[in-house]
């Protein structure tokens, strides 16, 4: 029973941590640009398989392959915004169009230029095999990346907080038109926010790169994960976004290691969905991202 | 901010770019010349296979270029009868209504006489039905490598009206005792576990291994305990940990560390392509389960490339193999073939070998018949032996007449292959069921069980 235990307790902040880096720049974006950014998981693609690209086939060191591919991921972010979400800002329904079948381009060159037969490994590996917490075993990697995650978040809270940029990106993200009549250039912000934004789930794609399958449709799953703590921590609201995390963190590892692996998802995806009927809004308000 | 004109010119450039796309990559065949030419003698007479797969999937464009490398050399030795064989590729996009309108397309339109199948159940469930309607007026046949088991006794139960379908795969009941018996074998007189863990993947056709089944039918009964029984039964190693594996999981690791937490010595994952055995791999690698040797049955651990993909995380794991091009050889063809579709950059699982294999057995029916009388040719699939498989003896790749096994292979031994240093794959199946199920001397030469090593033993070496 201790055994069992130490394994929720332990995984529950594994998990959570993870989620919460998998959904830090999505709860970014809809909190400053108040959209739902359905071309997401791209970014997941291009940090992998950019890294892969300059590493293998362009010949640059793996160090200086995974810069290029954060600065690959920055200059899609760019352009994701300048192209896509600036001209369809208010057609709604033609803006989420659009960035899915952006993510779905994305997903089909990666798919023609790299099908999984190619083989796409990155060694990121931080720290290798297992570590022991009591009668817990937790994979080192996935230690480091939880780690990783939290230094993320407080880095991101930081700057939210104490930075001009911050609170300038809170103000637009409490109020874009009088943040305007105060003379916010919003359009830089917004561009700002994106470039922000798509480092979390860049850095958390490498550092998960050894414990989890590189294909090019890894970018769903992924998607999913920050879709559903997002939600659960209403959109555009860190706070609720760290919540939501060790929650569904919390539901995952005490379904997978005291009731049954195979419903952990389902479990999940249930009490999101009851927490949604009595709190429509999520676990906290979205009127701020902070 | 843009104006309705400017999203009206938008809409329709996205709308004409989706067409010209279509135009461009939706299509497998080019569009027919505008004037039509009348037919030379040999085009008429030739013969047309359909292979309906969806490319963008790796392992089922290596089935299509399979097929379509036996058609090339067929050709290149006569063809069948004197007549050339079109080879013709459809995609499916692996939906049941692209590939339901690709099959009318081929059979109606471009006269296939062959089609072949990807594997996926929920088409081939669709295409039965379908054909039944279009065989009477198009007599061709269907082969298929997807697992359920209801196909089958179609064909049993209304043989006049599904005759013309086949499976190069045994049904699920035999695909979930038979095959993983290999496993088991291994386990216990090599590993020497007594103490096991299953993961199962949650789809149709482990439902046997799951649950359990009984199906009857007019030529026999097909009976299967759940996997958790037969293997203390038969074995005598105690399932300490049982789970079920969703299809599209990614998180492993409760799976794992239960498994290890349970005292299992051995873990058998019956995976398809459905399951995510790489990711699998890298988490049991860094898990408390690393000490515990793991198999996997079906999915991208049966490529050589599997290695690679997980990082090295695959060391000291095992599984299906037909990908090497020192493969023991089934045939004098085996590792001719995998050469040569390694040469096309494409990986051979053993459906590849299906697919490949099968090619040549309808070339050896219709030649058996002398014409192209399809009614003809299914007699001669159905009561000949094949004996140029390159992954199966005749006994296991044989079609059946009038068993429980009417119209599709039969399970049995396969060809174990562990990842050791660097990637080296080295044969482990114990010979003695090689030779029971009547392998060639010289591939049962190649095998050593000996040379297994445990995972912890591996890492400690490479």
């Amino acid at each position: 029973m201790l055994d069992v235990a130490a394994l929720i307790f332990s995984y529950t902040f594994i998990f959570g941590s993870l989620y919460l880096g998998i959904a830090l720049g999505f709860t970014i974006i809809t909190g400053v640009l108040r959209i739902f950014h359905l071309g997401y998981g791209a970014i997941f693609l291009i940090a992998a398989y950019g890294t892969w690209m300059f590493w293998k086939d362009v010949g640059f060191g793996f160090i200086e392959s995974i810069v290029l591919s954060f600065a690959l991921v920055a200059l899609f972010s760019f352009l994701i915004y300048q192209v896509v979400i600036k001209k369809f800002w208010e057609m709604e329904d033609y803006l989420l169009a659009a960035l899915i079948a952006v993510f779905i381009i994305i997903e089909e060159l990666v798919n023609y230029a790299y099908p999984e037969i190619v083989g796409v490994y990155l060694p990121t590996t931080i720290i290798e095999g297992s570590i022991s917490i009591g009668p817990a075993s937790i994979p080192g990697q996935l230690a480091a990346t939880s780690v990783i995650a939290i230094l993320m978040v407080i880095c991101y809270l930081l700057i939210f907080t104490k930075t001009k940029t911050g609170l300038i990106m809170r103000a637009i993200s409490q109020d874009i038109f009088a943040s305007q009549l105060v003379g916010v250039n919003f359009d830089r912000m917004f561009i700002v926010a994106m470039i922000l934004a798509s480092l979390p789930p860049a850095i958390i794609m490498l550092l998960i790169a050894p414990i989890w399958a590189l294909n090019p449709f890894i970018g769903w799953p992924l998607f999913t994960y920050a879709i559903v703590v997002s939600v659960l921590g209403g959109l555009g609201n860190l706070r609720g976004t760290i919540m939501a995390s060790y929650i569904i963190g919390f539901i995952h590892a005490a379904v997978g290691f005291s009731l049954d692996p195979r419903l952990m998802l389902l479990a999940s995806l249930v009490v999101v969905v009851a927490v949604l009927v009595f709190r429509p809004e999520g676990l906290a308000r979205a009127e701020t991202i902070w | 901010m843009i104006n309705g004109g400017s999203m009206k010119k938008i809409v329709l450039l996205l709308a004409a770019s989706v067409v010209v796309s279509i135009a461009l990559f939706g299509c497998a065949q080019p569009a027919p010349p505008e004037e039509k030419t009348p037919a030379t003698p040999a085009e008429a007479e030739k013969i047309v296979v359909c292979a309906l797969f969806d490319p963008r999937i790796p392992v089922l464009k290596a089935d299509a270029e399979a097929i379509k490398m036996a058609v090339d050399e067929i050709n290149a030795q006569g063809g069948i009868l004197g007549k050339q064989v079109e080879y013709i590729h459809e995609d499916t996009q692996r939906k049941v209504d692209v590939a339901i309108s690709a099959y009318r397309s081929a059979v109606l339109e471009k006269d296939c006489k062959i089609v072949f199948l990807e594997g996926v159940s929920e088409e081939a469930l669709a295409i039965i039905e379908e054909g039944a309607r279009i065989f009477p007026t198009k007599p061709h046949i269907v082969i298929s490598s997807q697992a359920a088991v209801g196909t089958t006794f179609k064909v049993i139960e209304d043989y006049d009206k599904y005759k013309f379908y086949f499976r190069n795969l045994p049904p699920d009941p035999e695909l979930n005792y038979k095959v993983p018996k290999t496993y088991f074998e291994f386990a216990k007189n090599v590993i020497g576990a007594k103490k096991v863990a299953l993961l199962l993947e949650d789809a149709a056709w482990t439902e046997c291994a799951r649950k359990g089944c009984v199906y009857e039918s007019k030529f026999g009964k097909f009976e299967s305990k759940p996997m958790r029984e037969w293997v203390k039964e038969e074995y005598g190693m105690e399932v300490v940990y049982e789970a079920n594996i969703a299809v599209g999981e990614k998180n492993f690791l409760p799976m794992l560390e239960e498994a290890a937490r349970n005292g299992a010595e051995y873990i058998f994952v019956l995976s398809s392509w459905y399951t995510d055995t790489i990711t699998l791999s890298k988490q049991w690698a860094s898990s408390g389960a690393k000490d515990i040797p793991i198999s996997y049955f079906g999915g991208p651990n049966q490529w050589a490339v599997f290695w690679d993909l997980t990082g090295g995380a695959a060391l000291g794991t095992f599984t299906i193999m037909y990908d090497t091009e020192d493969v023991p050889p089934v045939t004098t063809k085996t590792r001719e073939v995998v050469k040569k579709l390694h040469e096309k950059k494409l990986s051979v699982d053993m459906s590849v070998h299906y697919y490949y294999s099968e090619m040549y057995r309808v070339k050896e029916a219709i030649e058996r018949v002398g014409s192209l009388d399809i009614d003809a040719i299914i007699k001669a699939m159905e009561e000949m032996e094949f004996k140029d498989h390159t992954a199966l003896t005749p006994e296991y790749n044989y079609f059946g007449y009038k068993s429980a096994l009417f119209h599709s292979y039969s399970g049995g031994p396969v060809l174990l292959a562990q990842f050791q240093c660097d990637g080296k794959l080295v044969y482990i199946t114990p010979p003695e069921l090689l030779e029971e199920a009547g392998f060639p001397e010289e591939a049962i030469s190649q095998v050593n069980p000996d040379a297994y090593k445990s995972p912890a033993e591996l890492r400690e070496m490479c």
